[in-house]
């Protein structure tokens, strides 16, 4: 095993291998700083000139370096302008935007920064402590227990809803129905089509993502005629972004255990890391109040998850040759091509790979953090832009972004109706977030549903794995409200303060 | 003021809620795996909605209650804050699809950054540096297949 | 008129035609070539899945044996399971062999099921050449293959994405014909998902064109290959017989073999790419004649066994021609036949419900 891990790492340090890191790396950051260009689109063009080369390890280095750092970048837009740069980002913005219109967007942009560097390098860790478990872990869950595993995701709106909980339920099951738009798979007819070829394929989560959130802050920001920071200060957050990281430790390893799990999963998809995490933030930590305003707790749960992840989606990859998303299978494709063989020779004969792959994903975190920390100061200028000179760019880039997607016009007009719909919902009090989540878990959990029942009746509700998870949903959802009452107790027993 | 904003709040609670019936309807004949859960979520939707309204409608004229997790709406101090900025918005989409997105961009980053007061100097720039950016990474290295422009095909 | 006005007009009207008529034959004449010109390929999905690996291998390797090697691009657009992009390409490609469309066969279903977004007649392409991967192969978990043939253990459960997949169509006849013990589970996700659920016991029986996971299932000692889908063995599958080798004489015959045929074949043409109607003769000549020659290109070949394993083929113009044809004009009564079968298995019917 030893000998695997050194051989893996010395084929990634030779110059060819990390000068192709660098590549990926760099590519990976730009393609995640633009919202609307993503991870596949970019490996697909990729592709041909990787399946060319001859050494297996620069090809690794190259794709998974890409791969792994496409939710580190996106932090800037997310925090700056509130423009997610990726899905991965979304959960971001609640938080990381309000900082930067205190003037705080260099601690923002630090902490998040250093949350994917610490995510992003649990995520290998764990990836190589689960190695021998792999293959039992990935197939004890099966579709009652993803079922479980949505249907928990979605109980987290209510969290995300804060005091307007009716409004809250609403979002998530708007979110719900959009997400049933489109051919359905398990009943082969089409809902909510309307005959309109645009529709079958369902509506794109960038586009709603992009309209919901981007726009309407936008428009704000058109509206005050300022720049974003409301302050006229930077902040010298730099220093404090990454101690936030670290004083809030136990929170950052959470996040990136959430984020792991999202990855390994493949039935949950990989826009729900932050929002788990972040959710899970809210259900766990101390004084609550302060999260949609400016927590750095917010910034942090949401980079780290979303960068451990990328680790996590490699365990079924590499168990089982069976990708855990849509750019791991176009990777997969590539490996295949330069002579790796993904499946159970990964963990045996062909364990340098393996390890080729872990420190590609350990380095290429290290370099990505590194590129993004050395241009946090130039790049945060643009909270002090005037809003002319940002809000037509940002714009043209949201437009571009929807646009470029699925190369349709259309999309256009969607993003126009979502706009309105979010700045609807931002000028009523109506949170959006859970709107995104029902979007995004919607109609997985009624597959699942249809699933487990159509396979095992209703026996399905007493396996083991559904009750313990079951149990987890119970106790995430009455914690809370079990540390307010214990910290009413002890307010209740403290003496009066004298103000 | 308020008054208005409030109606306006309740007709968007009430268009939500029509969205749910609306659903409702529509899956109303499909088969029955496909129209279950839009059958359950709606009508648990409808109810919420109507919950929602006469929580509105009982309301006294006190603060509106938001999500912690949702920024606090600047109230534009103008009127026409938001009508103003909805047009330059919709402009911008019916300018892309008369004459395409290659012309409208640097047109729109111009006018608008002109508009509320930028120097010359800066406007082009801005605008040039908007049409380097779509041209370079969406035309050239892309190959994104541009829309026909409506004015381009009519004649 | 007078007699010699109307000889001077024909004289006149004949010598006119007579050059007309020498410049299009010096223009025919005129040697086709492509040089300095952009050849664009429009894939009707998204970027990573089967149609756009053909269509992007194609565009790396067709313009190596066109006339004046154009420079090729690939353009994505995706949307409607092909529609949006067949719609566009219907109504605006330029018949003048600078845009082709890399489609798949689902298209050429969407065109058989019909309705008012369909806005393209499939049949009036002009068909270059295709692409076929191989055929499916069944397999069936090890642990439970007794209960395919045996009434009273449970029903098998057979796993897919939507129900329609061509290969399903060999399960179907299977209960039908050979009294296989089997119901039907779909609404997976994909590949992906399913692989996982017959690893779980979730499903019992899944085909796949997939080489590489098929013998990964296989190594496992997991699943027995039954049969597959192909008229002739798959190179990689020797020892699996096809589907008719295994029916033998349950093969039914007539309307219920049509069928079987109208839902299958489909697979045949797989990812085909085409030029718009009315694009000239000698165009479409000069296309098919370069797609013909990437068969005996080794470079081509061994990327593209990389991609699709080793069992594709590629059929040349006239051949695609004819598959398409075949497969958008089933007769009634077969049509009738297949979807009394679907509905007797409880699975969708394919046409999409007007919501």
């Amino acid at each position: 095993m030893l000998e695997a891990a050194l051989e893996g790492l010395s084929q990634i340090l030779t110059p060819d291998s990390l000068g192709l890191m660098c590549l990926g790396v760099l590519l990976g950051s730009i393609v995640g700083f633009l919202p609307g260009i993503g991870g596949p689109s970019t490996l697909a063009i990729m592709l041909p000139f990787v399946m060319t080369m001859k050494d297996p390890f620069a090809a690794i280095a190259l794709l998974v370096g890409f791969d792994a750092v496409g939710n580190t970048a996106s932090a800037f837009t997310s925090v700056l302008i509130s423009v997610p740069g990726s899905s991965g980002s979304q959960a971001t913005v609640l938080d990381g935007y309000p900082l930067a219109k205190q003037g705080q967007a260099m601690r923002a942009l630090s902490a998040s920064f250093v949350a994917s560097l610490v995510g992003g390098l649990i995520g290998p860790i764990v990836l190589l402590a689960s190695l021998p478990f792999l293959r039992p872990l990935v197939l004890s869950f099966g579709s009652p227990e993803f079922f479980v595993l949505t249907l928990w995701g979605v109980t987290m709106v209510g969290v995300l809803s804060g005091n307007v909980p009716l409004k809250g339920l609403l979002a998530g099951i708007l979110g719900i129905f959009i997400s049933a738009v489109g051919a359905d798979d398990k009943s082969g007819i089409e809902r909510f089509t309307f005959d309109a070829a645009y529709l079958v394929e369902g509506i794109d989560l960038v586009i709603v993502a992009l309209g919901i959130f981007a726009i309407p802050e936008c428009i704000d920001l058109a509206a005050r005629k300022t720049a974003v920071a409301e302050t006229q200060e930077l902040g010298h957050g730099f220093l404090e972004g990454a101690k936030d990281v670290f004083r809030h430790w136990w929170l950052t390893l959470r996040a990136s255990a959430i984020g792991i799990w999202v990855g390994f999963l493949p039935g949950l998809g990989s826009s729900v890391a932050d929002w788990f995490a972040y959710a899970h933030a809210l259900q766990t930590e101390k004084n609550r109040e302060n999260f949609g305003k400016g927590d750095i707790r917010g910034v942090i749960a949401s980079e780290a998850s979303n960068n451990s992840k990328e680790a996590g989606d490699y365990i079924p990859t590499l168990a089982f040759g069976i990708p855990g998303g849509t750019s791991t299978a176009l990777i997969l494709t590539a490996l295949i091509a330069v002579g790796i063989n993904p499946g159970p020779e990964m963990l045996t004969t062909q364990l340098s790979f393996t390890f080729a792959v872990i420190w590609t994903l350990t380095i290429s975190n290290i370099i990505a953090v590194a590129i993004c920390l050395l241009f946090i100061k130039p790049i945060s200028r643009m909270c002090f832009m005037p809003f002319y000179s940002l809000v037509p760019l940002i714009l043209v880039f949201v437009f571009i972004g929807a646009f470029a997607s699925n190369r349709t016009s259309l999309d256009l007009v969607a993003l126009l109706a979502f706009s309105l719909l979010g700045f609807m919902m931002r000028r009523h009090g109506w949170p959006r977030s859970p709107l995104v989540l029902g979007m995004v878990l919607g109609d997985k959990m009624e597959n699942y549903l249809w699933l487990s029942y159509g396979r095992f009746g209703f026996e399905w509700l007493a396996r083991p794995g559904v009750m313990i998870l079951f149990a987890l949903l119970l106790l995430s959802l009455c914690y809370p409200m079990l540390q307010d009452r214990m910290n009413r107790q002890t307010q209740a027993k403290l003496p009066p303060v004298n103000r | 003021m308020k008054t208005r904003l409030k109606l306006e709040g309740f007709l968007f609670t009430l268009f939500i809620g029509a969205v749910m019936a609306g659903a409702l309807w529509v899956a109303r004949p499909w088969p029955i795996r496909a129209s279950i859960g839009i059958l359950v979520l709606g009508s648990l939707g409808v109810l919420l909605a109507v919950w929602q309204l006469v929580l509105e409608l009982r309301r006294k004229n006190g603060a509106l209650e938001r999500s912690p997790l949702e920024s606090p709406v600047a109230e534009a101090e103008n009127k026409w804050g938001n009508v103003e900025i909805w047009s330059w918005i919709v402009g911008f989409y019916l300018l892309i699809v008369l004459i395409g997105f290659m012309i409208t961009v640097p047109i729109f980053v111009l006018a608008y950054s002109k508009f509320y007061g930028a120097r010359w100097a800066l406007s082009i720039m801005l605008s040039a540096i908007a049409w380097g950016f779509v041209y370079g990474v969406f035309e050239k290295i892309l190959h994104v297949p541009w829309p026909t422009p409506l004015l381009q095909s009519l004649f | 008129m007078q007699p010699t006005a109307i000889l001077w007009r024909a004289g006149i009207a004949a010598f006119i035609g007579v050059i007309l008529s020498g410049t299009t034959a010096i223009a025919a004449s005129a040697p086709l070539s492509f040089q300095g010109k952009t050849l664009t390929i429009l894939i009707s999905s998204s970027p990573g899945g089967g149609t756009d690996t053909a269509g992007r291998l194609i565009s790396q390797f067709l313009p190596k044996y066109l006339p004046g090697n154009p420079i090729t691009i690939v353009q994505n657009m995706p949307g409607g399971g092909g529609t949006i992009a067949n719609n566009h390409f219907y109504a605006n490609a330029k018949p003048d062999g600078l845009t082709l469309l890399q489609d798949s066969s689902s298209a050429l279903g969407n065109f058989t099921r019909g309705g008012a977004r369909i806005k393209y007649d499939p049949r009036k392409n002009r068909p270059i050449g295709s692409v076929a991967r191989g055929g499916s192969v069944l397999m069936v978990r090890k642990e439970v293959k007794d209960g395919l043939t045996d009434p009273k253990s449970r029903k098998l459960v057979v796993g897919d994405t939507d129900g329609i997949r061509t290969w399903v169509a060999m399960t179907v006849w299977s209960a039908e014909f050979l009294d296989w013990n089997l119901r039907w589970l779909y609404g997976y996700k994909g590949s992906r998902e399913l692989s996982l659920a017959i690893r779980q016991g979730e499903i019992d029986v899944w085909a796949t064109q997939n080489a590489k996971l098929i013998g990964d299932l296989r190594k496992e000692g997991l699943v027995d290959l039954v049969y597959q889908q192909d008229e002739e063995r798959r190179t990689e599958f020797p020892d699996v017989p096809t589907f008719n080798e295994f029916l033998g004489k349950k093969k039914p015959t007539g309307v219920a073999w049509d069928a079987y045929g109208a839902w299958a074949n489909a697979e045949d043409v797989d990812k085909f790419i085409v030029a718009p109607p009315k694009t000239p003769e000698s165009v479409v000549a000069a296309l098919r004649e370069a797609f013909n020659k990437l068969k005996t290109d080794e470079e081509f070949r061994a990327q593209a066994n990389k991609f699709f394993g080793e069992s594709w083929t590629l059929n040349p113009g006239d051949k695609t021609e004819a598959l398409i044809k075949k497969i958008t004009s089933i007769p009634k009564n077969a049509q009738d036949y297949l979807t009394q079968m679907r509905k007797k298995y409880g699975l969708p019917v394919g046409a999409p419900a007007d919501s």
